[in-house]
């Protein structure tokens, strides 16, 4: 009989289904919100996944599926390589104001949110995870929103810079932190210590050859096309499976991969804005991945503080800035720019957050991590519309570029 | 507005003015820095003068007025070092090169100034592809007579000044085949090309009222003419070249200007006439396109020959005025230029035909203005 071919009424969509039904309804706000009202589309991706929360169709940060955390790593580790590029040490040596700048920045961004943590009853090692974990400026943010919106000169190039740095420290004082928590365990203080020079030392190796093999195929395939560019993504993502397997920095890997590619050789790369369109989708499913699982829930449990930490974050970061702003030659205008341009968090510190999470071992902790991510869901919703702010009052946005900054090659 | 009297100068003094490309060290595109370039130079004392140009991502540096090819070079070498020094801070690249290769016009910000604005909304997008990067010559006239008598007999050396400088092959990312594709762009505005032939001051201001009648200028600034008098400074201001890549070579063309205009006001050795200007256009397309290969034919006699062998020529010809100015090291290194090392406009090719690609290129350029002189 032909009936039974039929599929069964009513229907069963698979999880394709709504991995398809998600992609449509996050680039359909995203592009909604880039065109009615000029904001960054990945404001879009983050709010339709917390509009599919708000429906239970969330996911559990506490708890969160395997293939979701393995898309935010990747589309983290193509990132990192990126915005490690962007960072050139020849710069801050000609400029010394702007290391103090960003040490100064993230300093007191640091000192502020433990200060102010501390004094509303958390612990000392509590507060140091929320204030290390939110040191980071979204480098997703920070690349995306400038080339969305083609934003050029010195307020984003110096947002791009400081954002790696900033992104630099949060790794290495969050690995510190984790030793520590580790120092406190049954293995011991040296065992812990001998882990974190392994960790740092097994990064700086992946690094080092991760560059190495950009630049060897480099010399024989045009990165500056999709084809080549995808060839890239597989380099990265090679290294990212080989720093999981052995246990070094995913984050701190790529990072140093990019700066150290820049450093080596001065020749000019122009790659297809996040890798091509690889790039592009691991960049929305990350924002949709952070809309779903920061969602309404996090934020009754934490985010009165949560609140407050941002705030006092803010007010530090733009000081940091302020006070270094007109000796690294930047006008007042440009300074306040930055400092508030420098806000957004997303992706590092949600991943820098679960690495707390799952060492922590979970329930005592709890409160902490309701913070966290509270804080998290503020900064990657809210944040990108200051940097946003600020790119056009500072005049690196000129007014009605982004109509024609939808594509191409930087 | 008047005309205005023409000033009294120092003969033969000249002045440099060099447009510059300022580069992210990025991407080598074009970034808008030059209201923070200038910010940094705020109440820095130089011999010259740093002053915006029509879109953000172009600086223009001029000296003062200088005695001859070492003074230049000189005064040249100080705002080079403040420049690059203030760029360094920002982390900006700053190139010589007539165009930036691979550029987008319709990406360029105008600067706000309401000069420019203006000039902005009546060219549209003229104004934007007018990204291009000039060297400006003023070269020292006694009166103002001698000032258009010079203007015309040195019109006749045009070819050689655009030859030398090219530097200018590559525009919106193509090579266009020519050594200086940046007159292309000039010659698209309505009041470029010639100054009316008149050799007397008189007859100038003459024209200078009628066209000012006509309501099409306001002053002199309005006319984009490959040279044109400045009677404010009492100068003739030849505008043809492309920016050189150093400002060793901007210092030595410079000179090649001093040493002919010492040979035109001393020796007389042409009576201009408007049947000059026959072969003119030709002469500049030659050169243009194919710089020292370019056909050349003298106005005079009607001869053709090859742009190089009219330069040898006159460059041979010149040696005793050229000690005079003290402009023998420059004019020799020229005579190098035309006879062996070739143009920028061939460096440039050459550094691409390498590298094959085109932000590596602006790199290397970039390198080569901001090394020390």
């Amino acid at each position: 009989m032909i009936i039974s071919n039929l599929p069964a009424w009513p229907l069963h969509p698979d999880g394709v289904f709504w991995v398809g039904a998600a992609l449509v309804l996050a680039t359909l706000t995203g592009e909604s919100v880039f065109r009615f009202l000029r904001w960054p589309r990945l404001v879009g991706y983050a709010a339709a996944g917390m509009i599919l929360a708000a429906g239970g169709a969330g996911l559990n940060v506490y708890d969160l599926q395997n293939s979701a955390r393995a898309i935010v790593d990747t589309a983290l580790a193509v990132l990192l390589f990126e915005i490690g590029h962007r960072v050139n040490l020849r710069w801050l040596r000609a400029n010394p104001a702007l290391l103090g700048m960003s040490l100064l920045e993230s300093a007191l961004g640091f000192g502020a949110v433990w200060i102010l943590l501390a004094f509303l009853g958390l612990t000392a090692a509590q507060s140091a995870i929320v204030s290390g974990v939110l040191m980071a400026t979204s480098p997703a943010v920070a690349l995306r929103i400038s080339s969305e919106f083609n934003a050029r000169g010195q307020v984003t190039e110096r947002l791009l810079l400081l954002s790696a740095l900033n992104t630099f420290y949060a790794l290495l004082v969050c690995s510190l932190l984790l030793g520590m928590m580790d120092a406190d365990g049954p293995q011991g203080a040296a065992a812990s210590a001998l882990h974190l020079l392994y960790l740092l030392g097994g990064s700086v190796l992946a690094a080092a050859l991760l560059a190495w093999a950009v630049n060897w195929v480099e010399r024989h395939f045009d990165f500056r096309n999709e084809g080549g560019a995808l060839m890239l993504v597989g380099l990265i993502v090679l290294t990212l499976s080989l720093t999981r397997m052995l246990n070094w920095s995913a984050l701190l890997t790529p990072l140093l991969a990019g700066a150290l590619l820049r450093w080596r050789s001065a020749r000019p790369r122009v790659w297809p804005q996040h890798f091509g369109t690889a790039g592009g989708v691991l960049m929305v499913l990350m924002f949709l991945i952070l809309g779903l699982s920061l969602n309404a829930r996090i934020l009754l449990a934490g985010g009165l503080t949560a609140a407050l930490v941002v705030a006092v974050r803010l007010v530090a970061k733009l000081t940091g800035v302020l006070a270094f702003g007109r000796a690294s030659g930047a006008s007042w205008r440009q300074s306040l720019a930055l400092g508030l341009a420098l806000n957004p968090a997303a992706g590092v510190s949600f991943v820098l957050g679960l690495s707390f999470l799952s060492t922590s071992g979970g329930a005592a902790l709890h409160p902490v991590f309701a913070v966290v991510f509270s804080a998290i869901a503020f900064l990657e919703l809210l944040a990108p519309l200051l940097t946003r702010w600020a790119l056009g009052h500072s005049g690196d946005i000129a007014p009605g570029s982004a109509s024609r900054a939808t594509g191409g090659a930087r | 507005m008047s005309l205005g009297p023409f000033t009294k100068s120092g003969a033969l003094s000249i002045g440099v003015e060099l447009e510059l490309q300022i580069v992210g060290r990025h991407n080598y595109d074009l970034m808008p820095c030059a209201p923070d370039l200038l910010r940094l130079l705020q109440g820095r004392k130089l011999p010259g003068v740093v002053t915006p140009e029509m879109t953000e991502s172009m600086i223009e540096l001029a000296t003062g007025i200088c005695t001859g090819y070492d003074d230049a070079l000189a005064q040249l070498n100080e705002i080079q070092g403040a420049l690059v020094e203030a760029a360094n801070k920002l982390d900006v690249g700053l190139a010589g090169g007539g165009t930036h290769p691979f550029q987008h016009w319709a990406q360029q910000r105008i600067f706000d100034k309401p000069r420019f604005l203006q000039l902005s909304e009546l060219y549209g997008y003229l104004s934007k592809q007018f990204t291009v990067f000039g060297q400006h010559v003023h070269l020292g006239c006694p009166d103002a007579d001698t000032a258009l008598y010079t203007l015309h007999c040195i019109s006749r050396f045009i070819p050689h000044f655009i030859a030398l400088s090219a530097s200018s092959p590559y525009v919106q990312g193509e090579d266009t085949g020519f050594h200086s594709a940046r007159l292309n762009s000039v010659f698209a505005f309505p009041l470029s090309g010639r100054a009316p032939f008149a050799l007397s001051w008189e007859d100038f201001e003459r024209y200078f009222d009628k066209m000012t009648a006509t309501g099409v200028v306001k002053s002199m600034k309005d006319f984009y003419w490959d040279i044109r008098p400045k009677p404010e400074y009492g100068t003739i201001e030849v505008r043809v070249m492309d920016t050189p890549l150093t400002i060793t070579k901007a210092a030595r063309i410079a000179a090649y200007i001093q040493t002919l205009g010492a040979f035109i006001q001393r020796e007389r050795p042409f009576t201009p006439q408007e049947d000059d200007y026959l072969v003119y256009t030709f002469n500049r397309f030659q050169a243009c396109r194919f710089g020292f290969d370019g056909t050349f034919v003298d106005p005079a006699t009607r001869e053709h020959r090859t742009l190089r062998e009219d330069l040898i020529r006159t460059l041979v010809k010149l040696e005793g005025h050229a000690a005079d100015c003290k402009a023998d090291v420059a004019l020799r290194e020229l005579l190098a230029d035309v006879s062996a090392r070739g143009n920028d406009a061939q460096w440039i090719r050459a550094v691409h035909g390498r590298e094959h690609h085109l932000p590596e290129v602006v790199r290397q350029q970039v390198e080569r203005w901001m090394a020390p002189a």
